[in-house]
């Protein structure tokens, strides 16, 4: 690469004096750029900040920002009522009633918020690839430093974060609550510290398994309502499916109808990571390690269609 | 080094064939590439820039295989697509900014191009507003700002003055040729408009039906052409008769005699004819080639610049 002429005139920039006594006007022209250049890890870096605050509607307008910061709202709900009550019944003495019989653990934390998080990946997976494709911004995107499958993946990895914390923010307000309000902190952390595991261990599945089925589905199209609703149709489908299946045909074919339903998946690697060896559909036999391989199935499937559309669409 | 150079680039869309057998090297200017809508104008810029693969051959930008480097090829190339593609709830800045970070500037530096490169292209209090707001030229303007904002060695344009009214059309060319020239960027300009590349290119890529029909500097196509064109203000066909008793080859068109000059002492003859007919001239004058001729002419296969 031959070393660029200074541009005459461009570079260094010309004084044009104004009129009159005045001021002076500083024409700099266009000036080159000799600094660093990171290359493609930033660039995707950058990427997927930029798709985490959108995920989030920081940056944008007051109501880009109602959905998410509501959702997460919602989610926190449960943790504040447990933290409340703990902190009633610490003053009462009743503490270790009130913990056993408290329906807010960390083990039935998935359940309670599961339709929240759910509900964030319906909306929040449209609002980050509708647009480039609507307004053909992909044409910008891919003749920059990155390859397309970064695009695809930046995407995934901005929105699984973002879920990763709409689920486990929470459940840390939870671990911090009840270690400051224990009267003997240091064993309060001893016990608590083992829960982080099957916590983190769930919050990564389902951040990773509906951020990557959302956007398979949103990325098939422009309309972010279309989008959507085919993402509500992909989880609420199965799961009333499998429901009518218990009724009608009896448990067994929908132990393995429960397999194909991202929700009963999701509920079944809950299960596990708490140490059940059964989940699924009542009276079903399926043993709860199938369904962290259902949501492994699941979850690279979904990627694979994600990143070989983004290699295929048409910028 | 040359700045492209296309070995037998073939691209096919099924049974289509967008460009046959393209071979081309070119150095480093303002270049134009013409060619009528649908020639293959935009699949030659999109595979310079690995975003469709050729079905056979190769394309080097600056001796980057641009199937294999793609992404080396792209943080060294600003390209501006023909159709408008900027998201309408981000404000300028904003978003020339990302796009300089997605080409591997810091994020300071990023912010510090941006402000230089919108303000290079004429975008000032406006810029912090949504695009949604602006005009079609302020989109041109910010499309134009996002592929300079990486200082890229070449820039791809691909029908920059779309949709744009003839003021903003002059602005934009005037922009187009100062970054060729001032900053010592390459330019691909694309365009099927002849006028525009006249008046900013120096030199010229003409394909038409994907093939090459010319490669060669501007100046070459708009020189002299050897012909001279006398104007009368009545029907020049006793004119030319005289003229081609005189031994000169001529053609008529109506009020105009083209005449052939083979030497100096044809001007004289000329001068002779009409004074002794008592003619009404208008104008002699040098016939100039336009690029119009070139799609006249038959297509030359496999010119190499």
């Amino acid at each position: 690469m031959t070393p660029r002429q200074p541009a005459p005139g461009g570079d260094s920039g010309q004084i044009v004096a104004a009129g009159g006594g005045g001021g002076s006007i500083y024409d700099l022209g266009y000036r080159g750029y000799q600094g660093i250049r990171l290359g493609r890890r930033h660039a995707v870096a950058s990427l997927v900040r930029q798709s985490f605050r959108q995920s989030w509607g920081l940056g944008r307008p007051g109501r880009a920002k109602i959905i998410p910061f509501g959702l997460a709202a919602i989610a926190t709900v449960p943790a504040v009522i447990a933290l409340g009550v703990i902190a009633i019944a610490n003053q009462a003495g009743i503490s270790e009633m009130a913990d056993a019989t408290s329906p807010i653990r960390y083990e039935t934390y998935y359940g309670l918020v599961a339709q929240v998080v759910f509900l964030f990946a319906a909306a929040q997976a449209p609002e980050l690839l509708a647009r480039d494709q609507r307004h053909r911004v992909l044409a910008l995107f891919f003749s920059r430093a990155i390859r397309r499958e970064d695009y695809a993946i930046a995407k995934l990895l901005a929105l699984g974060s973002a879920m990763f914390l709409l689920v486990m923010v929470p459940q840390l307000l939870i671990f911090v609550g009840r270690v400051l309000l224990a009267t003997d902190i240091p064993s309060a952390v001893t016990d608590e510290l083992p829960h982080l595991g099957p916590v983190l261990a769930q919050a990564v599945l389902t951040a990773w398994l509906l951020g990557a089925l959302s956007l398979a589905f949103a990325a098939f199209t422009p309309r972010r309502a279309y989008a959507t609703a085919a993402i509500f149709a992909a989880v609420l489908v199965p799961l009333v499916a499998v429901g009518a299946i218990t009724e009608l045909s009896g448990p067994d074919l929908a132990g393995i109808a429960s397999l194909f339903s991202p929700a009963d998946v999701l509920e079944g690697t809950n299960a596990f990571v708490y140490g059940h060896a059964h989940a699924g559909p009542p009276g079903a036999d399926m043993s709860s390690i199938t369904y962290v391989a259902a949501a492994i199935v699941m979850t690279v499937v979904c990627t694979a269609v994600l990143v070989v559309r983004y290699r295929r669409v048409e910028p | 080094m040359a700045l492209i150079r296309l070995d037998s680039l073939t691209k096919r869309y099924g049974p289509v064939t967008a460009l046959e057998d393209l071979s081309l090297e070119l150095e480093p200017g303002v270049i134009g590439l013409v060619g009528s809508n649908g020639a293959g104008k935009s699949t030659l810029i999109r595979i310079l820039l690995g975003l469709l693969p050729p079905t056979q051959g190769r394309a080097y930008v600056m001796d980057l295989d641009v199937t294999r480097q793609g992404t080396a090829v792209r943080s060294l190339v600003g390209y501006m697509p023909e159709h408008d593609a900027l998201p309408p709830d981000l404000p300028a800045t904003e978003l020339v900014t990302h796009m300089a970070e997605l080409s591997g500037l810091p994020r300071s530096a990023a912010r510090e191009r941006t402000a230089d490169v919108l303000r290079h292209v004429g975008l000032y209090e406006e810029r912090y507003r949504p695009i949604a707001g602006y005009s079609t030229g302020m989109r041109q303007r910010v499309m134009l700002a996002q592929a300079l904002v990486h200082d890229p060695r070449l820039l791809l344009l691909d029908e920059p003055t779309n949709g744009l009214d003839p003021a903003g059309r002059e602005d934009m060319l005037g922009l187009i040729r100062r970054t060729g020239t001032e900053f010592g960027i390459a330019i691909v300009l694309a365009s099927h408009l002849l006028g525009e590349i006249e008046r900013v290119c120096d030199f010229l890529v003409a394909i038409e039906a994907g093939r090459l029909v010319q490669a060669a500097p501007l100046a070459s196509f708009t020189g002299h052409t050897g012909t001279v064109r006398i104007e009368l203000d009545d029907d020049a066909t006793v004119v030319a008769e005289r003229l081609a008793a005189a031994g000169l080859a001529c053609r008529v068109d109506r009020r105009s005699v083209f005449v052939t000059l083979t030497d100096e002492g044809a001007y004289d003859t000329i001068r002779d004819t009409v004074a002794d007919l008592g003619a009404g001239l208008i104008r002699v004058e040098q016939e100039r080639r336009t690029l119009e001729d070139l799609f006249r002419d038959e297509p030359v296969g496999g010119g190499v610049a």
